[in-house]
């Protein structure tokens, strides 16, 4: 054997009980210990990478930047098609830069929310409207992937593929899919660097927005409604209200908005209820992966929207009823 | 039935098994009868497990592998390859027919899922159910309220810790929309929305 065989043998067999241990590591666990370690990865390891997003037979290329410092995050979304929109996060406050328009709204966004925080993290989660397991491994962005899929005991709702970074659980890609098994809407990176030290300036605007007019959008009035005015006793399984309140539309604050969330812990649908009036609102739409249905019930708009098929929103806004 | 083919074919069956794959298991259910044979037991006793009812009728089977294979591309009918093709198919119809049971079976279970689902019925008898008074409304064109309601759908939504990329970038090109439109929609009436450069999140990262 010559010494460079040798060596390549030594440094085979040292590695061998590593590469072993790691093996595994990545196979003891469990698909709940992976949305787990997914859920602590979106949250604090920092990234950076081009993300495609297919919708509705519609790609979109973006680019992502990701850092948490001192516990703030700081986000840079920049879409590489069209007209250049940028999203710049700094804690709760974001800057949405529209170059076409010359425009920049200035929002506040919750700090929990992330832009891969795929799932919600509810204690009623998962229910018993789905089961979720771990199908192979793949790899996604040049990265070894484990790929699990959350599939739904019924029509009511859409499934979800995740592929995540065996590594470090971060979602390298994501899929809802339909009744057929059809992917609705797919999140890939195509490349990611992860943990990467990120510089201040890839944070940075790509524009000076110095002559841009600035807009601040502000959400209109918001009151927590302990005993709402309407109920829902026919929800389909796994449903339930999570929240209810008024809501007062910017621009509409003389029609208050009833705005039940129902959620089965994994899909969330709003209702929204508001006094009928002159201005009519479309029957039915898609939006991305999301639809609405409205519908009049007792002199009132219900309009329902969710990441859910129609036949669901269908359920939940007919069988909503004045108490 | 190896376990290799029995993951494949439940993979299938979810529709989680990747196209390429999907095609070949698909080839070689048509060209090994003993296979097709054993994933027809394999489903029955799957379907028996889960309490469903039997598959319904070979022809609508049939026509579902059908309606499957329509939907790949396929060369235009007076395409002179699949005239000359057409004849050289003719003899192995028979057996392709033969093939498409089992074929169908999987097909068949995947896509039923739904019309066999006693739920669906429950779901149309609920919005049967509604008061006489519901009525769908009429669709209008420039809908504010709708893009409103996303808007806080996805807000509200993303408050669960649902994903909020998808989200918010609907809500971004929504407000775009907005944007681009004139300014009696840019800045609502009773909202003082507009300002000059605050400074903030975009000049401090």
């Amino acid at each position: 054997m010559t010494t460079a065989a040798r060596n390549s043998a030594i440094s085979v067999g040292l590695l061998a009980p590593w590469l072993l241990s790691c093996a595994v590591q990545a196979d003891d666990y469990s698909p709940h210990d992976w949305l787990n370690r997914m859920a602590s990865a979106v949250q604090s390891t920092n990234y950076e990478g081009t993300v495609v997003r297919v919708q509705n037979g519609k790609t979109e290329a973006l680019k992502v930047v990701h850092k948490i410092a001192d516990g703030v995050i700081h986000e840079k979304v920049v879409i590489q098609d069209g007209n250049g929109l940028e999203i710049i996060r700094s804690g709760n406050e974001v800057h949405c830069i529209l170059p076409d328009s010359k425009s920049v709204i200035v929002e506040e966004w919750n700090d929990r929310s992330t832009f891969f925080s795929t799932l919600p993290s509810s204690d009623i989660r998962f229910g018993n409207e789905y089961d979720v397991g771990i199908l192979r491994h793949e790899r996604v962005a040049g990265r070894k992937a484990v790929l699990l899929a959350i599939r739904p005991h019924d029509d009511y709702r859409f499934g979800h593929r995740l592929w995540l970074d065996v590594e470090t659980g971060f979602p390298l890609q994501t899929e809802l899919f339909g009744i057929d098994g059809k992917a609705i809407e797919k999140v890939r990176f195509v490349d990611i660097k992860l943990d990467s030290e990120i510089s201040a300036r890839a944070l940075m605007p790509s524009y000076s927005t110095e002559s841009f007019r600035w807009i601040t959008e502000t959400r209109g009035k918001v009151t927590p409604v302990e005993l709402p005015d309407w109920t829902n006793d026919s929800l389909p399984p796994g449903f339930q209200a999570v929240s209810t309140h008024e809501e007062e539309l910017p621009g509409r604050s003389k029609h208050r908005v009833t705005h039940i969330l129902f959620s089965d812990g994994l899909a969330n649908v709003s209702v929204f209820i508001a006094p009928k009036t002159d201005a009519k609102i479309s029957r039915r739409s898609r939006l991305g992966a999301s639809n609405s249905i409205s519908v009049e019930i007792a002199d009132h708009y219900v309009t329902a929207v969710g990441e859910v098929p129609v036949m669901t929103l269908e359920a939940i806004a007919g069988s909503m009823r004045p108490r | 039935m190896n376990d290799t083919i029995r993951m494949q074919i439940s993979a299938f069956i979810d529709g989680e098994l990747p196209q390429n794959e999907s095609e070949l298991l698909l080839r070689r259910l048509c060209q090994d009868r003993e296979l097709r044979q054993q994933a027809a037991s394999f489903i029955a006793l799957g379907r028996m497990l889960r309490g469903e009812r039997s598959i319904v009728g070979q022809e609508r089977l049939r026509a579902r592998v059908s309606a499957s294979l329509d939907e790949r591309p396929i060369a235009e009918v007076g395409d002179p390859a699949v005239r000359r093709h057409r004849r050289y198919l003719r003899p192995i119809a028979g057996g392709v027919i033969a093939a498409s049971v089992a074929i169908a079976a999987l097909l068949g279970l995947r896509q039923t899922v739904s019309l066999d689902d006693p739920k669906d019925g429950r779901a149309a008898a609920t919005v049967a159910e509604a008061p006489a008074d519901m009525l769908y409304t009429v669709p209008s064109q420039p809908d504010d309220l709708l893009r409103q309601y996303y808007l806080y759908h996805g807000l509200s939504s993303s408050q669960l810790g649902a994903n909020s990329i998808n989200a918010r970038l609907v809500n971004l090109q929504l407000r775009q929309g907005e944007i681009f439109g004139s300014d009696e929609a840019t800045v609502p009436d009773e909202t003082p929305s507009d300002e000059t450069n605050p400074g903030a999140a975009a000049s401090r990262p």
